[in-house]
Protein backbone atom coordinates (compact mmCIF):
# COMPACT_ATOMS: atom_id res chain seq x y z
CA UNK A 1 0.00 0.00 0.00
CA UNK A 2 0.75 3.26 -0.53
CA UNK A 3 1.26 6.01 2.16
CA UNK A 4 -0.45 9.62 1.52
CA UNK A 5 1.06 12.27 2.97
CA UNK A 6 1.08 15.68 2.38
CA UNK A 7 3.99 18.10 2.70
CA UNK A 8 3.50 20.54 5.82
CA UNK A 9 6.75 22.92 5.09
CA UNK A 10 9.94 22.96 3.10
CA UNK A 11 13.27 23.71 3.32
CA UNK A 12 14.44 26.69 0.99
CA UNK A 13 17.56 28.43 1.29
CA UNK A 14 18.17 27.25 4.27
CA UNK A 15 14.76 28.34 6.02
CA UNK A 16 11.78 26.46 6.84
CA UNK A 17 8.96 27.74 4.62
CA UNK A 18 5.53 26.73 5.82
CA UNK A 19 3.31 24.87 2.78
CA UNK A 20 -0.64 25.29 3.08
CA UNK A 21 -1.93 22.36 4.82
CA UNK A 22 -4.56 20.57 2.71
CA UNK A 23 -7.95 21.50 3.50
CA UNK A 24 -9.20 18.43 5.61
CA UNK A 25 -6.36 19.60 8.11
CA UNK A 26 -4.24 16.25 7.84
CA UNK A 27 -0.87 17.49 7.97
CA UNK A 28 2.58 15.12 8.08
CA UNK A 29 5.50 16.40 9.65
CA UNK A 30 7.28 13.26 7.01
CA UNK A 31 7.08 14.99 3.68
CA UNK A 32 5.44 13.94 0.54
CA UNK A 33 5.05 10.97 -1.27
CA UNK A 34 7.15 10.79 -3.95
CA UNK A 35 4.27 8.73 -6.59
CA UNK A 36 1.89 11.48 -4.92
CA UNK A 37 4.05 14.21 -6.22
CA UNK A 38 4.35 12.59 -9.90
CA UNK A 39 0.48 12.42 -9.61
CA UNK A 40 0.64 16.16 -9.77
CA UNK A 41 2.44 16.78 -12.06
CA UNK A 42 0.63 14.40 -14.45
CA UNK A 43 -2.31 16.47 -14.14
CA UNK A 44 -0.41 19.51 -14.22
CA UNK A 45 1.55 18.93 -17.67
CA UNK A 46 0.77 17.34 -20.54
CA UNK A 47 4.44 17.18 -21.61
CA UNK A 48 5.06 15.13 -18.49
CA UNK A 49 1.99 12.90 -19.04
CA UNK A 50 3.33 12.00 -22.91
CA UNK A 51 7.10 11.20 -21.17
CA UNK A 52 5.80 9.18 -18.46
CA UNK A 53 4.60 6.80 -21.35
CA UNK A 54 7.04 7.08 -23.74
CA UNK A 55 9.33 5.90 -20.67
CA UNK A 56 6.91 3.29 -19.83
CA UNK A 57 7.14 2.29 -23.16
CA UNK A 58 10.76 1.96 -23.14
CA UNK A 59 11.08 -0.01 -19.74
CA UNK A 60 8.83 -2.64 -21.68
CA UNK A 61 11.25 -2.43 -24.58
CA UNK A 62 14.05 -2.76 -22.00
CA UNK A 63 12.81 -6.68 -21.46
CA UNK A 64 13.24 -7.76 -24.62
CA UNK A 65 15.78 -5.89 -26.43
CA UNK A 66 17.99 -3.38 -24.49
CA UNK A 67 19.90 -1.81 -27.33
CA UNK A 68 16.13 -1.24 -29.06
CA UNK A 69 15.27 0.81 -25.78
CA UNK A 70 18.48 2.25 -25.70
CA UNK A 71 18.65 3.67 -29.28
CA UNK A 72 14.96 5.02 -28.36
CA UNK A 73 15.56 6.39 -25.03
CA UNK A 74 18.71 8.32 -26.66
CA UNK A 75 17.07 10.04 -29.85
CA UNK A 76 13.87 10.58 -27.89
CA UNK A 77 15.75 12.71 -25.14
CA UNK A 78 18.30 14.10 -27.77
CA UNK A 79 15.31 15.55 -29.29
CA UNK A 80 15.70 14.18 -33.04
CA UNK A 81 13.18 12.05 -35.03
CA UNK A 82 13.87 8.92 -36.84
CA UNK A 83 14.59 10.42 -40.20
CA UNK A 84 16.90 12.70 -38.96
CA UNK A 85 19.24 10.10 -37.30
CA UNK A 86 18.59 7.51 -40.75
CA UNK A 87 19.91 10.13 -42.68
CA UNK A 88 22.96 11.31 -40.78
CA UNK A 89 23.17 7.73 -40.41
CA UNK A 90 23.01 6.42 -43.88
CA UNK A 91 20.35 4.19 -43.22
CA UNK A 92 16.35 4.67 -44.22
CA UNK A 93 13.98 5.82 -41.60
CA UNK A 94 12.16 2.19 -42.11
CA UNK A 95 14.98 0.51 -41.03
CA UNK A 96 15.33 2.63 -37.38
CA UNK A 97 11.57 2.18 -36.73
CA UNK A 98 12.19 -1.70 -36.79
CA UNK A 99 15.20 -1.61 -34.83
CA UNK A 100 13.67 1.03 -32.63
CA UNK A 101 10.87 -2.08 -32.95
CA UNK A 102 13.15 -4.55 -31.14
CA UNK A 103 12.28 -7.32 -33.76
CA UNK A 104 15.33 -6.11 -35.71
CA UNK A 105 18.93 -6.41 -35.03
CA UNK A 106 21.05 -4.12 -37.08
CA UNK A 107 25.00 -5.09 -37.71
CA UNK A 108 27.55 -3.74 -36.34
CA UNK A 109 28.90 -1.24 -38.30
CA UNK A 110 25.26 0.52 -39.10
CA UNK A 111 25.05 0.15 -34.89
CA UNK A 112 28.34 1.94 -34.91
CA UNK A 113 27.05 4.75 -37.46
CA UNK A 114 23.48 5.19 -35.48
CA UNK A 115 25.10 5.23 -32.45
CA UNK A 116 27.52 8.12 -33.34
CA UNK A 117 24.66 9.99 -34.79
CA UNK A 118 23.42 10.03 -31.22
CA UNK A 119 26.96 11.16 -29.75
CA UNK A 120 27.93 7.45 -28.28
CA UNK A 121 30.52 5.10 -29.42
CA UNK A 122 29.90 1.07 -29.94
CA UNK A 123 32.19 -1.21 -27.41
CA UNK A 124 32.02 -4.78 -27.92
CA UNK A 125 32.56 -7.13 -24.88
CA UNK A 126 33.77 -10.76 -24.77
CA UNK A 127 33.69 -13.08 -21.89
CA UNK A 128 35.56 -16.29 -21.06
CA UNK A 129 33.85 -18.31 -18.17
CA UNK A 130 37.29 -19.82 -16.27
CA UNK A 131 36.68 -22.45 -13.38
CA UNK A 132 36.33 -21.24 -10.18
CA UNK A 133 37.19 -17.37 -10.77
CA UNK A 134 35.72 -14.12 -12.21
CA UNK A 135 35.01 -14.73 -15.76
CA UNK A 136 37.58 -12.82 -18.24
CA UNK A 137 36.22 -9.48 -20.16
CA UNK A 138 37.67 -8.13 -22.92
CA UNK A 139 35.93 -4.57 -24.14
CA UNK A 140 37.14 -2.99 -26.77
CA UNK A 141 35.66 -0.49 -29.11
CA UNK A 142 34.23 -1.98 -32.56
CA UNK A 143 36.04 -2.14 -35.43
CA UNK A 144 35.67 0.18 -38.67
CA UNK A 145 35.08 -1.15 -41.54
CA UNK A 146 35.50 0.84 -44.27
CA UNK A 147 33.47 -1.32 -46.92
CA UNK A 148 30.43 -1.35 -44.46
CA UNK B 1 -0.77 6.64 11.26
CA UNK B 2 2.91 5.19 11.84
CA UNK B 3 0.68 1.55 10.52
CA UNK B 4 0.22 3.01 7.10
CA UNK B 5 4.29 3.46 6.81
CA UNK B 6 5.11 -0.41 8.06
CA UNK B 7 4.40 -2.44 5.19
CA UNK B 8 6.79 -4.67 3.21
CA UNK B 9 7.81 -2.50 1.08
CA UNK B 10 10.32 0.20 1.36
CA UNK B 11 8.40 3.50 -0.14
CA UNK B 12 10.28 7.09 -1.39
CA UNK B 13 8.83 10.44 0.11
CA UNK B 14 10.79 13.83 -0.62
CA UNK B 15 11.48 16.25 1.61
CA UNK B 16 13.32 20.10 0.74
CA UNK B 17 12.52 21.58 -2.52
CA UNK B 18 12.45 20.53 -6.36
CA UNK B 19 15.44 19.75 -8.24
CA UNK B 20 17.70 22.64 -9.69
CA UNK B 21 16.97 25.30 -6.96
CA UNK B 22 19.34 27.65 -8.60
CA UNK B 23 16.35 27.95 -10.99
CA UNK B 24 13.64 27.39 -8.91
CA UNK B 25 11.47 30.25 -10.29
CA UNK B 26 10.72 28.18 -13.54
CA UNK B 27 9.77 24.80 -13.81
CA UNK B 28 11.95 21.31 -14.51
CA UNK B 29 12.04 20.64 -18.32
CA UNK B 30 9.05 17.96 -18.35
CA UNK B 31 10.48 15.09 -19.77
CA UNK B 32 13.33 15.29 -17.47
CA UNK B 33 11.13 15.98 -14.55
CA UNK B 34 9.11 12.77 -16.43
CA UNK B 35 12.46 10.87 -16.56
CA UNK B 36 13.80 11.61 -12.55
CA UNK B 37 10.24 10.37 -11.53
CA UNK B 38 10.46 6.64 -13.52
CA UNK B 39 14.07 6.71 -12.05
CA UNK B 40 12.45 6.88 -8.16
CA UNK B 41 9.81 4.45 -8.91
CA UNK B 42 11.79 2.04 -10.97
CA UNK B 43 15.23 1.78 -8.20
CA UNK B 44 13.90 3.54 -5.15
CA UNK B 45 10.00 3.02 -4.59
CA UNK B 46 8.62 -0.39 -3.35
CA UNK B 47 11.74 -2.48 -3.17
CA UNK B 48 11.86 -5.15 -0.63
CA UNK B 49 12.85 -3.83 2.89
CA UNK B 50 16.21 -6.43 2.62
CA UNK B 51 17.30 -5.27 -0.52
CA UNK B 52 20.36 -3.54 -1.03
CA UNK B 53 20.68 -0.56 -2.48
CA UNK B 54 20.70 -0.33 -6.57
CA UNK B 55 24.49 -0.81 -7.49
CA UNK B 56 26.17 1.73 -10.02
CA UNK B 57 25.65 3.65 -12.08
CA UNK B 58 22.06 3.51 -10.67
CA UNK B 59 22.98 4.95 -7.61
CA UNK B 60 26.46 5.11 -5.32
CA UNK B 61 27.14 5.58 -1.93
CA UNK B 62 28.47 9.50 -1.22
CA UNK B 63 29.12 9.30 2.76
CA UNK B 64 27.91 7.36 5.25
CA UNK B 65 24.36 6.79 4.56
CA UNK B 66 24.22 9.06 2.18
CA UNK B 67 23.73 7.91 -1.51
CA UNK B 68 22.81 9.63 -4.49
CA UNK B 69 20.63 8.80 -7.84
CA UNK B 70 22.34 9.41 -10.72
CA UNK B 71 19.80 10.30 -13.43
CA UNK B 72 21.25 11.46 -17.00
CA UNK B 73 19.01 13.09 -19.22
CA UNK B 74 20.54 13.70 -22.87
CA UNK B 75 23.42 15.05 -21.96
CA UNK B 76 22.37 16.76 -18.35
CA UNK B 77 23.31 14.94 -15.23
CA UNK B 78 20.96 15.33 -12.41
CA UNK B 79 21.98 13.66 -8.76
CA UNK B 80 19.27 13.23 -5.90
CA UNK B 81 20.93 12.65 -2.43
CA UNK B 82 18.85 10.32 -0.54
CA UNK B 83 18.59 8.49 2.75
CA UNK B 84 16.78 5.27 4.35
CA UNK B 85 15.66 5.64 7.46
CA UNK B 86 13.26 2.87 8.43
CA UNK B 87 10.71 1.62 6.08
CA UNK B 88 11.67 5.17 3.80
CA UNK B 89 13.45 6.56 1.51
CA UNK B 90 13.89 10.20 1.82
CA UNK B 91 14.83 12.22 -0.90
CA UNK B 92 16.80 15.11 0.35
CA UNK B 93 18.14 17.30 -2.06
CA UNK B 94 17.94 17.26 -6.03
CA UNK B 95 20.61 19.09 -8.30
CA UNK B 96 22.08 19.16 -11.98
CA UNK B 97 25.31 18.33 -11.26
CA UNK B 98 27.70 20.54 -13.95
CA UNK B 99 31.09 19.75 -11.05
CA UNK B 100 33.82 16.63 -11.14
CA UNK B 101 32.96 15.54 -7.76
CA UNK B 102 29.87 16.43 -5.80
CA UNK B 103 30.04 19.54 -3.66
CA UNK B 104 30.57 19.83 -0.58
CA UNK B 105 27.45 22.53 -0.15
CA UNK B 106 25.41 20.25 -1.84
CA UNK B 107 26.31 17.38 0.57
CA UNK B 108 25.78 19.72 3.42
CA UNK B 109 22.28 20.73 2.52
CA UNK B 110 21.36 17.24 2.31
CA UNK B 111 22.53 16.23 6.05
CA UNK B 112 20.86 19.25 7.21
CA UNK B 113 17.66 18.28 5.46
CA UNK B 114 18.29 14.73 6.87
CA UNK B 115 18.77 16.08 10.55
CA UNK B 116 15.31 18.38 10.44
CA UNK B 117 13.77 15.44 9.15
CA UNK B 118 14.57 13.22 11.56
CA UNK B 119 13.49 16.45 14.48
CA UNK B 120 10.51 16.49 12.96
CA UNK B 121 9.74 12.54 12.61
CA UNK B 122 10.45 12.33 16.69
CA UNK B 123 7.92 15.15 17.30
CA UNK B 124 5.34 13.69 19.84
CA UNK B 125 2.17 14.70 18.47
CA UNK B 126 0.76 17.43 20.45
CA UNK B 127 -2.47 17.01 22.85
CA UNK B 128 -5.13 19.48 21.85
CA UNK B 129 -6.22 21.45 25.16
CA UNK B 130 -9.96 20.31 26.76
CA UNK B 131 -11.96 22.43 25.32
CA UNK B 132 -13.62 24.61 27.92
CA UNK B 133 -17.52 24.88 26.89
CA UNK B 134 -19.43 21.65 27.88
CA UNK B 135 -16.07 19.39 28.68
CA UNK B 136 -15.55 22.10 31.21
CA UNK B 137 -15.84 20.67 34.74
CA UNK B 138 -19.77 21.92 36.51
CA UNK B 139 -19.04 25.01 37.89
CA UNK B 140 -19.87 24.90 42.04
CA UNK B 141 -22.61 26.98 42.84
Amino acid sequence: MRPRVVLDSFIYMDKLVRMNAKKNGSVSPRGRAVAEAARDRARRSEGYRGARGEYAEIRELRERNWIAAHIRERRYELDLTQREVADRAGTSHSFISKVEGGDHMPTIPVLKRILAVLDEELLIGIERQVPDEEPERELAPAPELAAA
Amino acid sequence: MLARWQGRKRSTIATGTEPNRSTSSSRLFPPSAAKIDDYVEEHLNGQALEAPPPEFPITSQIEGELRELRIRFANTRYRILYQRSGSLIVLLHAFEKNTGAVPASEKTMAKRRMIDFKRRMDVQPRTPPRAAGKDAPARRS
